[in-house]
């Protein structure tokens, strides 16, 4: 149970079991537990917590850990890219390959070298093939 | 083949120029539930209904249920790679298909992507699938004729540009054979065809666009095929696909033909994503939009307004019947959305009667209007024979005791019933047509024997186009057949009979 937005669809199909005529009680017990494990997740309640508050979270990747200094600006321009308070979370993933990725919500905004890359293959996929470099072998 | 590398670098920086890097700010969703051609998306708040989804490994899909927390959608590929988890993008674009010169002479699947052998599909032009009909202020009444080439339609149920009309019947009696045969006698006209194959064996679909590359028809003609194999999703969205292709036509000022073989495959295909999305099932277990996802596709075709530019889009749905029951449910819907049916009976077929038309249940409801008023002289009478003979065909087997009238009654039905048979891939002109009906209304057949007239009508076509051809000059530019022309159209139909008798070796 690693975020809220899980817990919420694991909610949501409970009571849709209990709606169908499942035993009301046994929902109730496994909702209970699952608050208990919600609780005691330090990630999850502090999600909880920004929830509450009206604080939006965003995941920067990077390849390597920012600096104090680093955070603190990217915060910034984020805080007034989205025009309120944003906590932020930094992971490193070395997958991106460079650069950065930032996802807030269901927004991605994404300037890693991985997604250029992507894109950039995209590009060629559409472009039509060079039937220049082929040659046909006697 | 090798590959020359200094050259596909250079291809490469090339293609590669026009890529800009921009910071790029897209909506993403996660995977939570995929199986059946259908996944559950959650995420992608702002996304559009009917925008093309990108899931991760290059399959796309279309929102289809757009709910509070999660989005239901559509596979256009197959589900196997796509796990739980995994990422899906936005496109911010809706389903779309490419549209204009490139796709006419082509096979390809409802996405554009070919299915011949003639590379991509170079179109630089592309349409929603979805879009609303033309309101009322910007058609007109359908006016001009749509020539099938088929004695049966053209004589008895014409059908004009811009019309919807259904063929109905059982399977295998020749609904997708009047199809083929009206797209092939468009080759001297100018209409666009499009051939949106439903759910068919892609063998089928070979053997039809290999007929029409022999027939010359393959040209103006594109064939959308969502074949069984394909995902349900593609078979949803194939007609549509069909009617965008056509309607890119209509918008131009110029006139498209669309067959849709069949709907009935299109209603399973939609059943079969309603009920895996969940949607709750009505009768025969479609869901309650089932009327609307016909009658939405159909409205489409229309015939435009001269300020329109005058463009038309003809449909003719094909509806598959089990054991003749045209009450079921899609049957019936179609029927009332379309202006008019051509109904197809087994009996007729097994009888040798191809076209198997029964002419009582076939209608056509606006076509009328565009019939020219020369075939509608000459068939006239057609209808009140066929009639009067079908009253009269039980008595057939009583024919020694039977008096005068009721004898010339079934005599005249019988050469009637004759004249309009047709052999497949043999569309006639309209003049050819008139002078097959002109010769069986006016009694000219009735001193021949019923058998012969398969063999003697196109001799006497061919005969009139070689001794007489002021007559089908006259035929070609009146509208209308008067007395004076009547007589000499006679007159030639006798001359050919006269010929007959002279030489009687040649017909032996």
């Amino acid at each position: 149970m690693g975020s809220i937005r899980e817990a919420r669809q694991y909610v949501k199909r409970l009571l849709e079991i209990a709606e169908q005529g499942g035993d009301v009680e046994a929902v109730g017990r496994e909702l209970r537990e699952l608050r208990e494990v919600m609780e005691s997740s330090a990630v999850v309640s502090q999600q909880v917590e920004y929830e509450r508050q009206g604080i939006k979270q965003a995941v920067v990747e990077t390849t390597v850990p920012l600096t104090g200094e680093q955070q603190q600006r990217l915060s910034a321009a984020i805080q007034k890219l989205l025009g309120g308070p944003v906590a932020i979370q930094q992971q490193t993933n070395p997958e991106i390959i460079g650069g950065l990725r930032i996802t807030v919500d269901d927004v991605v905004i994404d300037n890693s070298l991985r997604g250029q890359l992507a894109r950039m293959l995209q590009v060629v996929h559409q472009a039509p093939a060079p039937a220049e470099a082929v040659e046909e072998d006697e | 083949m090798r590959v020359n590398s200094d050259k596909l670098i250079a291809a490469l920086r090339q293609q590669l120029a026009e890529y800009e890097h921009k910071l790029q700010v897209e909506e993403i969703g996660n995977v939570v539930e995929v199986g059946d051609g259908i996944a559950v998306v959650d995420g992608l708040r702002g996304v559009m209904s009917q925008e093309l989804l990108d899931f991760s490994g290059g399959v796309m899909a279309v929102a289809f249920n757009l709910e509070e927390e999660t989005v239901g959608c559509i596979l256009l590929g197959p589900d196997e790679e796509i796990q739980e988890g995994d990422q899906v993008r936005r496109t911010g674009r809706i389903a779309e298909t490419s549209v204009g010169e490139a796709v006419f002479g082509r096979v390809m699947t409802p996405l554009a992507e070919p299915l011949d052998d003639r590379g991509p599909i170079a179109a630089d032009q592309t349409r929603p699938l979805e879009l609303k009909a033309p309101g009322v202020i910007e058609r007109q009444p359908v006016c001009e004729p749509l020539y099938t080439g088929i004695k049966a339609i053209d004589a008895m149920t014409p059908i004009g540009r811009g019309q919807r009309e259904l063929i109905i019947g059982d399977r295998q009696i020749g609904k997708t054979a009047i199809a083929i045969d009206t797209i092939i006698n468009q080759r001297d006209s100018d209409v666009r065809c499009i051939y949106v194959a439903i759910g068919q064996k892609l063998s089928g679909v070979r053997r039809i666009a290999a007929i029409l590359q022999e027939h010359g028809a393959m040209e103006y003609t594109c064939i959308v095929a969502a074949c069984a194999s394909d995902p349900a999703a593609l078979l949803y969205i194939a007609p549509y696909a069909g009617c965008t292709i056509g309607e890119h036509e209509r918008e131009n000022g110029r006139h498209a033909l669309v067959i849709y073989d069949d709907l009935s495959k299109h209603a399973k295909a939609y059943r079969e994503l309603s009920l895996l999305l969940r949607r709750p099932p009505g009768r025969e277990a479609y869901p309650g939009d089932i009327f609307n996802l016909h009658s939405r596709l159909l409205e489409r075709a229309c015939k435009l307004s001269e300020e329109r530019g005058g463009g038309s889009l003809t449909a003719l749905p094909i509806v598959e019947t089990q054991e003749g029951d045209y009450s079921a449910y899609i049957p019936t819907n179609v029927i009332s959305i379309t202006d008019g049916q051509i109904y197809l009976e087994p009996e007729l077929f097994h009888q040798g009667v191809r076209p198997a038309v029964n002419v009582g249940l076939s209608v056509s409801r606006v076509g009328g209007a565009a019939q020219p008023q020369m075939m509608r002289q000459v068939s006239g009478r057609l209808r009140t024979d066929l009639a009067a003979y079908r009253e009269y065909e039980a008595f057939t087997r009583f024919a020694s005791e039977l008096d005068e009238r009721t004898r010339q009654i079934l005599g005249r039905g019988q050469r009637m019933v004759e004249v309009l048979k047709q052999r497949q891939y043999a569309p006639l002109s309209s003049v050819e047509q008139t002078i097959a009906i002109f010769a069986g209304t006016r009694g000219h057949w009735d001193d021949i024997e019923p058998d012969r007239i398969d063999e003697l009508e196109p001799q006497l076509i061919e005969f009139i186009y070689e001794h007489h051809p002021d007559v089908v000059e006259t035929l070609t530019e009146t509208e209308e057949i008067e007395e004076e022309m009547a007589q000499r159209l006679t007159d030639a139909v006798e001359e050919f009979k006269g010929s007959l008798e002279a030489e009687p070796s040649d017909q032996e």
